[in-house]
């Protein structure tokens, strides 16, 4: 086996991916550390999933070149598939064996699992392994696929969307999974078009738009530096003029007796001024994801594709 | 709970899989075998007499063999039946090894183990290959053990040679049907290709002698090397037979050599 100690589990350089004319993916140079849960984000049809898939060798790149746990992927596709866990997005079991059936399998193939920790993980998202999958409603698949993502405690983690159709106690419960390989010194790589799945349990994020990875950040430095939305709501109509020249003030927008506001940095002078009038409600909204990408379009973010 | 000895590989999975369809080639071909011979056994002169009056091109469709009774029951067993059951179980199933999981979804998950692709696809076309054999060493002791019922009076050699011969030509279209589908990574063009060339090729090598200037083409055909040499009255045809393997052989490297050459689609 190739030494891989102390080397960065997920290395791309120039990596590219092209069809015909479509750009997939463009020029992506990421590091992701070890002991990280690393979120990647981007709306659908971003690149995520070619991203994944190009780590894993199951797509040929245009150009450049991807290392996993310090292996070249291109010349030791196996080698790494077998020490990496990957729950896909549209996750295909086989649907006439039972959850534990196809988790025996897959288990088999890798050389065997922990048995226990198997029935813990069940246990844990509560999905009835005797059951034929073809009876598993799309969450129950789902929880049996992040089982089959858990059980072997591969040094790298790799979830594609992995929270589609669990409910959110559910959720939670995989935060709790995600936390406890980052805690175990163990990397996982999460990619999601949600900000707020992500922003829970991840170290940092990436940001891919149209192949292009727009930004790479720190969970928190990207929320203060991202544009929120503020709706004030006030006994009388009030004038957006009292709000649009303010400091971090992107727009301002009077409807009614209300005020919409999106702002960049601190609220502090937002709500100083907010009070010069008889304010009865106030609506803060996270930033999400497109409002996350609007900051940094408007820094001159590539737009590709 | 993770004891199950029949999911401890891709080629015993694959076994624990196919095994229905397996069982019902045989069970098929038994059918039609009993039926052919029972038939053929009480009332074949009658048969014979009546094939007498077709026209050439009819006859030849119809696989009639040496003017006898047992003859067009072997011609209807080995020429028409057990090549149309067992070309569906090959080319579908050869189909299958290449592509199916990949597009079902789960070759993702398959190759998260020490798994390359082409060793799922050598392990899935062997149990194709296994299947065909025994569903045509089966298909033979059952023709024996109904022939022995009914007295009718068999040349075990020539139909073991046409069992042989049968499986060279079943071989060739299973692994085209595979090489398609592993080259574009689509079970549709291979299955397409395959079930499209072999019922061509039926007819071409059955029709075309009728025409005395066109009876050459008819041996360019995938079917003429099994049917070419007359197994059911000669025994096997080496030659042939080793022209049906060696395009086997050469469409299977085919396959495997573009599946390893291309993005997974999906």
């Amino acid at each position: 086996m190739t030494t891989t100690n102390g080397a960065a589990p997920i290395k791309t350089e120039g990596l590219t991916k092209h069809y015909g004319d479509v750009k997939a993916l463009v020029d992506l140079d990421l590091e992701v550390q070890r002991g990280e849960v690393f979120g990647f984000l981007g709306p659908n049809g971003a690149g995520k999933t070619t991203t994944i898939r190009s780590l894993l060798h199951f797509l040929f790149p245009t150009s450049g070149s991807a290392s996993v746990l310090g292996l070249d992927v291109a010349t030791n596709a196996v080698e790494v598939r077998s020490r990496v866990a990957y729950v896909p997005s549209e996750y295909s079991l086989y649907p006439k064996l039972t959850g534990a059936e196809n988790l025996t399998y897959l288990a088999n193939l890798r050389g065997g699992v922990d048995t226990d920790y198997v029935n813990q993980l069940a246990a844990r998202l509560e999905v009835d392994l005797t059951r034929k999958v073809s009876d598993l409603s799309t969450g129950n698949k789902q929880k049996v696929g992040l089982i089959q993502g858990f059980m072997n405690k591969s040094e790298l983690v790799v979830l594609d969307e992995p929270s589609t159709g669990l409910d959110p106690l559910m959720q939670q419960e995989l935060q709790k999974l995600i936390t406890e390989v980052r805690d175990d010194g163990r990397t996982v790589f999460l990619s999601s078009h949600s900000l707020a799945e992500v922003e829970r349990v991840a170290d940092r994020v990436g940001i891919l738009r149209h192949g292009h990875l727009v930004v790479v950040e720190r969970v928190d430095a990207l929320k203060r530096k991202a544009i929120r939305r503020i709706d004030l709501e006030f006994d009388e109509p009030v004038g957006a003029e009292d709000f649009s020249s303010l400091a971090g003030v992107r727009s301002a927008e009077s409807r009614g007796n209300s005020v919409v506001v999106s702002f960049e940095g601190s609220v502090n002078a937002l709500l100083r001024a907010a009070i010069d009038h008889n304010v009865v409600n106030v609506n803060s909204r996270e930033a999400d994801l497109e409002q996350i990408f609007l900051t940094y379009y408007k820094n001159g973010a590539p737009d590709a594709a | 709970m993770l004891r199950n000895h029949l999911l401890g590989s891709v080629f015993t999975k694959t076994v624990r899989d196919w095994l229905l369809w397996t069982t019902i080639a045989v069970i098929a071909l038994w059918a039609i075998s009993a039926m052919y011979i029972l038939i053929m056994g009480s009332t074949g002169d009658a048969y014979v007499t009546m094939m007498e009056d077709f026209p050439e091109a009819l006859a030849n469709v119809y696989g009639v063999n040496n003017g006898t009774a047992e003859g067009l029951a072997m011609s209807g067993i080995f020429f028409i039946m057990a090549p149309l059951v067992l070309l569906t179980y090959a080319i579908g199933l050869g189909s299958s090894a290449a592509v199916g999981e990949e597009e079902a979804g789960s070759l993702p998950m398959l190759l998260t183990s020490r798994l390359r692709r082409r060793t799922i696809v050598l392990s899935k076309s062997a149990v194709v290959a296994i299947g065909v054999v025994v569903i045509v060493a089966l298909t033979w002791l059952g023709v024996s053990v109904f022939a022995a019922v009914v007295d009718m009076d068999l040349s075990q050699q020539n139909v073991a040679g046409s069992s042989v011969q049968l499986l060279g030509m079943v071989f060739l279209f299973g692994a085209l049907s595979l090489g398609l589908s592993a080259w574009r990574g689509s079970s549709g063009l291979g299955i397409g290709v395959a079930a499209g060339l072999a019922f061509l090729s039926y007819f071409v090598t059955t029709l075309l002698p009728v025409v005395e200037e066109l009876a050459d083409v008819a041996k360019l055909t995938p079917w003429y090397l099994f049917s070419g040499a007359d197994p059911l009255s000669s025994g096997v045809d080496v030659v042939l037979l080793g022209i049906a393997l060696g395009i086997t052989a050469a469409l299977y490297g085919f396959g495997l050599y573009t599946l390893d050459r291309r993005d997974l689609k999906g």
